[in-house]
């Protein structure tokens, strides 16, 4: 049965076909040809496998950031950004680095992320005087600090895959890696600025010109901390304070900055609907996979395996490390992750790893997996959207790539780097 | 058999399908959206949530993946590694992707066919809250993937040529307007 699950699943994804797809196919031809299941084990898996409160943050933080771009806040929030950094040596580049950390993608989908917003700042930098290549590899890399910097849509399902961790603990746990990720990509693009001469510098704006690009970025700035403040304060659950994120754009765009008009509305809700059923159809899909992995003994079997191999949870990380690498130069983020923590998940008690720094670890290295070629989803995207050939990209993310790994080893080397600001606030379990 | 070779009354079809499902998952996550936000305020301000309010919502975003699920694939929203296609010569991307469609077709048939069954199997039992038949949410599997078989035969010549959906234009971020350096 799990040479059936697993050759429908490789042979279909690598064909092409839809992850979520891939998913449900195979496991529903798995349950057929095993015949000690009846099929409708498929249907009750696929709905309850969605059937969840804590599940509907996603839908709602989709509609947030939705609503906010609808609303010109986003807009409001390059500015600022801008202001702030456009004038310095590489300012866009810094300014492209800022963007993805201020409104890190909520979307949940690194690949989303890299065919949305990574592609409206590669154009942004080409039209500057970038090189194309280099502008398109900065953008693909800075897709991927979305999902680690909270609020996250990565994290809630973690969170609901995995009972050991919180929602807001994890959260939490990205901060530090997320500010590091920023920093060390923002470094290395004032390096390659500096070495291939990118000045281009805008006239630094006066004081007061900051200052009211500040103020108009101060609503969108204020989301995240509404939705970070509820959460740790025990006053939302996050499906709530996702509701309240959506309530707090809708009031800013229909009461405040008025961009908003009652009839763009419904193209938002209608937007935001089949995003998320696209996020959505992938959770539910993976469930009865997921489901199909446990039942093989799957998770039990490799993290026996490992534990004969060796009783070191330093080197189970570098194995784990390295197996979740290679999923992320395949897959994108979100089905990855469904397929692996409850693989994974058994380590965690195995070799009494922090649950918080074990996850941080898998989440980082599945969206640097999905920048790091041959493979590389997030690459083809941007090579597909803004039309550079593969291999001049590669060679312009190398260095960008080196930056984001030199961060991982860290976040791998010393757990502090995540489990700190959890831990001093109250959020480990 | 592409879209734009399709007779002026099928087209017609095919938007009116489009308007249609896309209205209805709209007005879903507008619906789940005041229910999860109007238990929220009812709980703080009048100490009490509504337990039908939070079924009723988690079962409305099941339906909108379900039902929204054609509309993500029109889209190009369902996400796939597309690794190998990019490097087949047109004719066998063509067929490939024919294929794959068949595959997901009948897969979504045989989800009508086994979802049937399963709305039936929950006729019996009835819901937490809302005490309605089961059934009833799980309708909306064998409906959903009958949807997303319509929305697949519509487009299938689209879909082999990765020609996506636009639904509207992208958004402005206005950062172009006099912004840049």
């Amino acid at each position: 049965m799990s040479l059936v699950l697993f050759a429908v699943f490789f042979l279909t994804l690598a064909a092409g076909l839809p992850v979520a797809i891939c998913m449900g196919v195979a496991g529903m031809v798995a349950v057929l040809v095993d015949g000690r299941f009846p099929a409708l084990v498929v249907p009750q898996h696929l709905f309850n496998g969605i059937s969840s409160f804590p599940l509907m943050a996603v839908p709602f933080f989709v509609l947030a950031a939705d609503l906010m771009t609808a609303c010109g806040l986003t807009a409001s929030l390059m500015r600022f950004a801008n202001n702030l950094v456009g004038h310095i040596r590489g300012g866009l580049g810094h300014v492209n680095v800022l963007v993805s950390m201020l409104f890190a993608g909520v979307s949940g989908s690194a690949l989303a992320d890299a065919a949305g917003p990574g592609a409206i700042e590669m154009s942004m930098m080409e039209k500057a005087g970038y090189d194309k290549a280099y502008a398109g590899a900065l953008s693909a890399t800075t897709a991927t600090i979305g999902p680690i910097i909270p609020p996250s849509i990565l994290m809630v399902v973690y969170a609901i895959s995995d009972a050991r961790v919180t929602v807001a603990g994890l959260f939490l746990a990205g901060v530090v890696p997320g500010v590091l990720l920023g920093a060390a990509l923002s470094a290395t693009n004032h390096w390659v600025s500096a070495k291939h001469g990118y000045l281009f510098r805008a006239s630094r704006p006066s004081l007061g010109e900051l200052g009211r690009s500040f103020l108009g970025a101060v609503p969108a700035l204020g989301l995240p901390f509404i939705i970070m403040a509820g959460i740790l304060a025990g006053i939302f659950t996050p499906t709530e304070a996702a509701a309240v994120a959506v309530a707090y754009s809708l009031f800013l765009g229909l009461l405040v900055t008025r961009n908003l008009r009652w009839s763009q509305l419904f193209d938002v809700l209608a937007q935001s609907s089949t995003t998320s059923a696209a996020v959505l159809l992938i959770v539910s899909m993976a469930s009865i996979f997921s489901w199909l992995l446990t039942l093989l003994q799957v998770p039990q079997s490799i993290a026996s395996g490992i534990s004969a191999f060796t009783n070191s949870p330093a080197v189970v990380m570098v194995l784990v490390a390295l197996v979740v690498f290679i999923c992320g130069m395949v897959i994108d983020t979100l089905p990855a992750l469904i397929i692996l923590v409850p693989v994974l998940g058994p380590l965690v008690d195995k070799f009494h790893l922090d649950p918080l720094y074990f996850a941080m670890t898998v989440v980082l290295n599945l969206t640097i997996g999905l920048v790091t070629p041959p493979v590389g989803p997030v690459l083809f995207v941007i090579s597909t959207v803004g039309g550079i050939r593969y291999e001049k990209l590669v060679r312009a993310v190398l260095p960008l790539l080196m930056a984001e790994v030199a961060v991982l080893v860290l976040v791998i080397a010393f757990p502090p780097i995540s489990t700190t600001l959890p831990r001093l606030l109250g959020f480990t379990r | 058999m592409g879209g734009d070779s399709h007779p002026r009354a099928l087209g017609r079809l095919d938007a009116t399908l489009v308007g249609v499902n896309r209205f209805c998952v709209g007005v879903m996550l507008g619906v789940m959206f005041v229910l999860v936000f109007a238990n929220v305020v009812t709980r703080y301000c009048l100490g009490f949530s509504i337990a039908a309010a939070e079924e009723i919502s988690t079962f409305l975003m099941i339906w909108i993946t379900y039902l929204g699920a054609g509309l993500a694939l029109r889209e190009g929203k369902l996400a796939s590694i597309d690794a190998i296609q990019d490097r087949l010569p047109s004719w066998l991307l063509k067929t490939l992707r024919s294929l794959l469609g068949l595959i997901s077709m009948v897969f979504f048939g045989l989800l009508v066919f086994y979802g049937i069954r399963f709305v039936s199997l929950g006729w019996s039992q009835e819901t937490f809250a809302l005490m309605i038949p089961r059934g009833i949410p799980y309708l909306v599997l064998p409906a959903g993937a009958m949807l997303f078989v319509l929305h697949f035969v519509l487009f299938f010549g689209r879909w082999t040529r990765r020609d996506w959906e636009r639904p509207q234009a992208q958004q402005d971020t206005g950062f172009t307007q006099g912004e840049g350096p």
